[in-house]
């Protein structure tokens, strides 16, 4: 399978701090990636040099977009505030097509309104909603449709849940696992919380303080730890006993 | 048990004003915490979590007119027939607050060890010169090596978790009868929420402090409490031992919250169960 996304030896500084120290990292063609770490440890930078808005010190960022002029995409923590204020919720979506000048108004309109079914917001109720009337898991639909609809080759989520509450999170990440299905769409999704990663993704790198300590299949990384770092991060994440009523 | 509870709330039902528009957001709320004990109450936005801390402590948001009936003991005190000074007297000997954010808490403008010593003040404790003894002694058993130093440092100079462990440092410094922390780990990585969490228990054995604790995470509350009090739009819909309510919950919003959470143990799911019920949100 080849790779959408490959990162080798990448280094990024401000002055004399080093942000990022080598890190190498793939995301296989319709595969799924997570990146963990705390604040600091330089996942948010790592996000922004793969979106093409961080120069590299050295190493490089290479993307098999398949002809495409944005083959990244990107969704973000807070849904709210990614969303442009004064636009209708389908104007929005159709924004990216918009840019491109692909296909009639209509033609965009319709794909939008496709993509906001996709999401499981009811067009007609949704289309010309702003997004100060959205609740936050809703605004993250909107926010995913948007960045559906450019086709990406690679749709990289920066901490996408952590804003939401667990029932609204839980439905999010549920469609995140349907449109890889159905797509085939590949991720790479940053979190804190190895919890979320071990739903969405199949493999895992754990990143601290600019080095990626660990990684591997989600579920060996998380049974068997190899890195002191991460079984602390396994350690000190709350744990609920086993629900009894599945 | 002979001892009466630290706090008894009886049937607490809070109204907001608001541009003359009224909207209850807790109703008829009851609880008691046992001396010594650990309560949480979980529940996602709106649940009205936030709203009962304030009711419990007549602390109105700026701009918002509360009606607040129903009653609040604490450590013995009717607290809705207090008023003013007295009240403010009761709050202050019995209760220390962890707030969600304790650089919003401290006076970013002075060092971090006056601001302690201005709490020890309020304590009355007597010269200055004890009240710098006590902040710099205050800032080591919560962690700090070398305190004397690090008291001389601004809020701005500390990480999220030294001014968290500042702020507990500060609660528990009148060894008050009761904890109560507002989403205190909310802002947290995992690692310093756990020495946070952590130093909350060690303080907590140490004074013998009862303990609320307000939280979004169940994780959180299902590992530092023995009692829970799950709410949802306002109202309690679930009550009880903490393992008692994890392992056999009765209210279908209670297992619901459950099933959402992403776990680390346990077969690895694809799909998290959602509540069938609610409209999409």
């Amino acid at each position: 399978m080849s790779d959408v996304l490959t990162i080798t030896d990448l280094v990024i500084g401000y002055g004399d701090r080093v942000v990022l120290d080598r890190v190498s990292l793939s995301v296989p063609r319709g595969g799924s990636v997570g990146l963990v770490g705390e604040s600091g440890s330089g996942k948010s930078t790592l996000a922004r040099a793969v979106l093409g808005l961080q120069k590299p010190r050295s190493g490089s960022i290479s993307i098999e977009g398949g002809g495409v002029d944005h083959p990244v995409q990107m969704v973000f923590q807070d849904p709210i505030s990614s969303l442009n204020p004064h636009r209708a919720t389908i104007d929005i979506v159709a924004e990216p097509l918009t840019i491109r000048g692909e296909g009639t108004t209509r033609q965009r309109r319709d794909t939008a309104r496709e993509l906001l079914a996709r999401v499981g917001l009811d067009p007609a109720r949704f289309a010309d909603a702003r997004p100060s009337t959205l609740s936050g898991g809703q605004a993250q639909r909107v926010a995913i449709a948007r960045a559906l609809v450019a086709r990406p080759a690679l749709l990289v989520c920066d901490e996408p849940v952590s804003s939401l509450d667990v029932s609204v999170q839980a439905r999010v990440l549920n469609l995140l696992a349907d449109l890889r299905e159905e797509v085939g769409l590949s991720l790479l999704v940053i979190s804190h919380d190895l919890a979320v990663v071990r739903m969405i993704a199949d493999s895992v790198s754990v990143l601290c303080d600019g080095r990626i300590v660990e990684s591997g299949e989600t579920e060996r990384v998380i049974s068997a730890p190899e890195h002191p770092y991460t079984r602390q991060l396994l350690e000190a994440a709350p744990r609920l006993p086993l629900s009894t009523s599945l | 048990m002979s001892e009466t509870p630290i706090l008894e709330v009886r049937d607490l039902t809070v109204t907001v004003v608001k541009h003359r528009a009224e909207r209850t957001v807790v109703e008829g709320v009851t609880f008691s915490l046992a001396r010594g004990g650990s309560l949480g109450i979980v529940g996602e936005s709106g649940a009205g979590k936030s709203m009962l801390i304030r009711a419990i402590l007549g602390v109105h948001p700026p701009g918002v007119s509360m009606r607040v009936a129903g009653s609040v003991r604490l450590d013995g005190h009717d607290m809705l027939a207090l008023r003013g000074r007295e009240r403010r007297r009761v709050l202050a000997e019995s209760v220390g607050m962890i707030h969600q954010d304790p650089l919003r808490s401290l006076n970013p403008t002075i060092r971090v060890g006056e601001q302690l010593t201005e709490v020890l003040a309020f304590a009355r404790i007597a010269t200055r010169r004890e009240r710098s003894r006590r902040a710099v002694e205050l800032m080591g058993s919560v962690g700090f090596r070398s305190a004397e130093s690090e008291s001389r440092r601004y809020p701005h100079e500390l990480s999220g978790g030294q001014r968290q462990r500042i702020g507990i440092g500060a609660a528990a410094l009148t060894e008050p009868a009761l904890l109560i922390g507002d989403e205190p780990t909310t802002a947290l990585d995992v690692t310093v929420q756990k020495k946070v969490l952590d130093l909350m228990d060690a303080t907590r054995a140490r004074t013998g402090s009862s303990m609320l604790l307000v939280t979004h995470d169940l994780g959180v509350a299902a590992e530092r409490c023995d009692q829970l009090l799950v709410m949802r739009a306002g109202a309690v819909v679930e009550a009880g031992r903490t393992a008692e309510v994890l392992a056999h919950p009765a209210h279908q919003y209670t297992r619901s919250l459950l099933d959402s959470i992403p776990r680390l143990d346990g077969p690895r799911l694809r799909r998290l169960r959602t509540a069938a019920d609610g409209a999409l949100s």
